[in-house]
């Protein structure tokens, strides 16, 4: 099994980026096994941003390969929060 | 998008506005009476509205401070809380502040600056005050209601189905229109409590599939709330189009909740955890009711669940009817409010200019026609004339609008002024419904309020002062408004202590307006006031005497083309006499020719035309006043005015006209008749020339000069006064006013 393999988010991602972030995750999920996302740098983050985190997640599990979300920034907590979501991605969160 | 989004802002602040006027006449209404239950339903719906919109925005610091002065409304509706003096004064300062908070998110998007939050928290303080006069029992429900949007409610100590269930599930488009559903839910906690969320997320297509920029969200919610139906729904108003909603309120029929079950997508037994878990049914409720529908199906008996339910003593049947009765009359109302349409004031004027070049364009072909002489030609033009000149009346009167709103603002502002200076004084508005252009309206305002605030802290006394005086202690203050030869007459009218004479004089020469020996009329005395750098107050206090004057009030009515004046009574008040044109654009004017050119004077202000006697005719040589019927009325001869040709003609008429209550004659060659006239404005180069107010273009193609009546009547008058020897002047100016 390859070794875990670290995507950073740059920058928001809200619907003006979901384009991109899309395209960003299939690639990423194509080449590796083991993901974790880094969402540390996230400083906002929409409905559209966290439909791709969810369709990412399942892709993932369908095709057995493991993700997780790790370094939520406070946007991405307080979506989590607002939506009752954070046990759904079950990742640990450092609570500030 | 960001333009849609600004230009939604811009209707929500303008709406806000509109509410907020209404709201402050509904509060000082109930100032008067205080049972009136329309006025504060009104309240209640402007502060209820402007919550909704602003939450819907996110404006997070508006729905805060505007949940408070809601609350405590509901509970004035409920008749739980009788309303009072302070009620209405603290409500009063809730609304300018909400004005205050509206505008800044509206027009920056910077965090909102501490002193209007402190005055949030100062006002808030106040509300609360207000609520917790009525028992300890509410007084706690409010700190809840403050305290909800900190810290979540965990306990629920509620009911099992005590809560509002609201199903969502959102369009697909709904992102795209730049709306997120985490701004809903968002709003949501402010109006209450979420007890529960489940976010659907089974609609989520996989990263091939899906469409970044489309909504696949839906939202099970369990909210706790003392809202009504009505303005849970409101908080879906922008997405209601493109999204399946829902909302079941509390203690809603077990059916429904069977009902709501059944007609979403998802699967049954998904949704019944849901609902269990959002704390709307028990689980053993769940099951009593699907096995009792089973039970039913298999007798095949005909009881819908919905009447077995009622049956069972699980609803009651007249919270549900009357339900129904009060959404009724809340849709009777809103029918009623929607009768007039917002017109940007810029497509009005461009209709009006079309109008204008209609007008211009008729009457060249009018001429056209009657040159001619064909009789079917020109009886087809006089009927187009006559329906062009009814576009144009229209036309104009989509740009009137009543005076009565900007009189009313008054009332604000007369109670917190006296107040404020310790006296009594009562607003009176007359002639509310008088009309005039809109643009005149808007700038009128600003002169207005100077007015109004100077009649209140110079001209009404203190009550003690007017007992001494044996007058009533509380002071009166009238505005009116009434048309009055083709201008309209706004009088501030008060019964202080009036302008003394020797005073303003005094004050005058002190500060070189004018010389130790000069002689003044009264009037002129009076017009002092209007002077630069001149203030009459002893003392200056805050209100008025803050250096902008009252010869700002003169400029900005000037620059109206309009007129004031001031009579006044030494220890019985003073009135403010304020004239102003009625339109700025079209007139009916009245044709007069001197040699080859052509004058239009406004017809509203011709009285009568005459010819001009072949005595007066001589004896006018040396003196411009002629005998009319035993009354003396002074004329001007607009061939010398305007320096024509010396005489040829055999032949002159003299149009009276009357400006102010004064009459005058203006002694022209021809009358060519009414003439409809686009008002042309004069460039900025003749903008110092007295005695014309513009110009427009006739039929054939050439300018005609409109005569501003005003300066030449007081011309008239003036060159009368300096021919006569000085004792005859006052029986003249007698003479002349009526």
């Amino acid at each position: 099994m390859e070794a875990e393999y670290k995507l950073d988010i740059q920058g928001d991602m809200t619907i003006y980026e979901a384009g991109e972030i899309r395209d960003l995750f299939s690639s990423t999920l194509a080449e590796h096994e083991n993901i974790n996302v880094n969402l540390s740098s996230v400083s906002e983050i929409d409905s559209s941003g966290l439909q791709l985190m969810v369709s990412l997640k399942c892709d993932a599990e369908q095709q057995e390969k493991n993700i997780s979300f790790s370094s939520h920034s406070q946007a991405v907590i307080d979506l989590l929060d607002l939506f009752d979501m954070t046990s759904y991605f079950g990742d640990p969160i450092v609570i500030n | 998008m960001s333009n849609e989004m600004d230009a939604a802002k811009q209707g929500f602040q303008v709406e806000a506005e509109e509410l907020l006027e209404d709201m402050e006449e509904a509060l000082l209404h109930l100032e008067n009476e205080p049972d009136d239950m329309d006025s504060v339903n009104a309240v209640f719906r402007a502060a209820h509205t402007i919550k909704g919109t602003a939450g819907v925005f996110g404006f997070d610091d508006v729905v805060s401070f505007t949940h408070v002065a809601e609350s405590l409304l509901d509970k004035i509706r409920d008749d739980e809380i009788k309303i009072n003096d302070d009620i209405i004064a603290v409500l009063l300062k809730s609304g300018d502040h909400m004005a205050e908070l509206v505008s800044h998110v509206v027009e920056t998007d910077d965090p909102t600056p501490t002193d209007l939050l402190e005055t949030s928290s100062a006002l808030i303080i106040d509300l609360e005050k207000c609520m917790g006069k009525s028992s300890a029992g509410q007084a706690m429900e409010v700190t809840e209601a403050v305290v909800e949007q900190v810290v979540r409610d965990d306990s629920a100590s509620s009911g099992s189905n005590d809560n509002w269930h609201i199903s969502l599930r959102f369009g697909e488009e709904v992102l795209k229109n730049g709306m997120d559903p985490s701004s809903f839910i968002r709003y949501l906690q402010r109006i209450g409590t979420i007890i529960s969320i489940t976010t659907l997320l089974d609609k989520i297509p996989s990263l091939k599939d899906i469409d970044p920029e489309n909504c696949y969200l839906g939202f099970e919610i369990g909210l706790q709330s003392d809202e009504s139906k009505e303005s849970i729904e409101s908080v879906f108003d922008f997405v209601r189009e493109d999204c399946q909603i829902r909302i079941l309120p509390p203690n809603s029929l077990i059916s429904e909740y069977l009902d709501h079950i059944q007609n979403l997508p998802e699967e049954d037994s998904m949704l019944g955890e849901i609902l269990v878990k959002s704390k709307v049914l028990t689980e053993k409720e769940l099951k009593n009711a699907l096995s009792a529908q089973q039970a039913i199906s298999t007798t095949g008996a005909e009881q819908p669940l919905g009447e077995m339910l009622v049956d069972a003593g699980v609803v009651d049947k007249e919270v549900v009817s009357a339900a129904v009765e009060k959404q009724q009359t809340v849709r009777n109302k809103k029918k009623g409010e929607s009768r007039s349409v917002r017109v940007d004031s810029i497509k009005l004027d461009a209709l009006i200019n079309l109008v204008g070049e209609l007008v211009i364009a008729n009457s060249s072909s009018y001429l056209l026609a009657q040159k001619s002489e064909n009789p079917e030609l020109m009886e087809a033009n006089s009927i187009t004339a006559r329906l062009v000149e009814e576009i144009r009346d229209s036309a104009l009167r989509l740009r009137m609008v009543q005076i009565g709103d900007t009189f009313n603002r008054f009332q604000r502002v007369v109670r917190d002024v006296s107040r404020e200076l310790g006296k009594e004084i009562e607003l009176n508005i007359t002639g509310a419904e008088t009309e005039l252009d809109k643009t005149v309206v808007e700038k009128i305002g600003d002169p207005l309020m100077h007015l109004v605030r100077n009649s209140m802290d110079h001209g009404i006394e203190l009550p003690q002062e007017r007992e001494d005086k044996s007058k009533p202690a509380t002071g009166h203050l009238e505005l009116s408004a009434y048309h009055d030869s083709g201008s309209i007459v706004i009088e501030v009218r008060d019964d202080g202590r009036g302008l003394d004479k020797n005073k303003l004089m005094a004050k005058a020469i002190e500060k070189g307006i004018i010389k130790e020996n000069q002689v003044l009329t009264d009037q002129e005395a009076y017009r002092l006031i209007f002077e630069a750098g001149f203030s009459t107050a002893a003392e200056v206090t805050n209100l008025s005497g803050r250096g902008v004057g009252m010869d700002v009030v003169r400029k900005n009515i000037e620059s109206l083309r309009g007129t004031i004046d001031v009579e006044s009574e030494v220890g019985f008040g003073t009135t403010i006499r304020i004239r102003l044109p009625l339109t700025l654009a079209i007139i009916d004017g009245f044709l007069v020719g001197v040699e080859d050119s052509s004058y239009v004077i406004p017809l509203d202000m011709v009285i009568e035309c005459v010819e001009l006697s072949e005595e007066d005719r001589v004896a006018s040589i040396d003196r411009s006043y002629i005998n009319l019927r035993g009354e003396v009325l002074p004329f001007i001869r607009l061939r010398e005015m305007f320096q024509h040709n010396e005489s040829s003609v055999n032949r002159e008429n003299i149009v009276v006209v009357q400006y102010a209550g004064k009459k005058a004659g203006i002694v022209v060659d021809e009358l060519h008749g009414e003439f409809q006239t686009v008002i042309k404005p004069l460039g900025k180069i003749f903008s110092q020339l007295s005695g014309i107010s513009g110009s427009t273009i006739l039929g054939s193609g050439d300018v005609a000069v409109i005569l501003d009546v005003a300066a030449l009547v007081n011309r008239a008058a003036e060159s009368e006064v300096s021919t006569l020897p000085s004792a005859e002047t006052a029986s003249v100016l007698q003479l002349t006013t009526h």
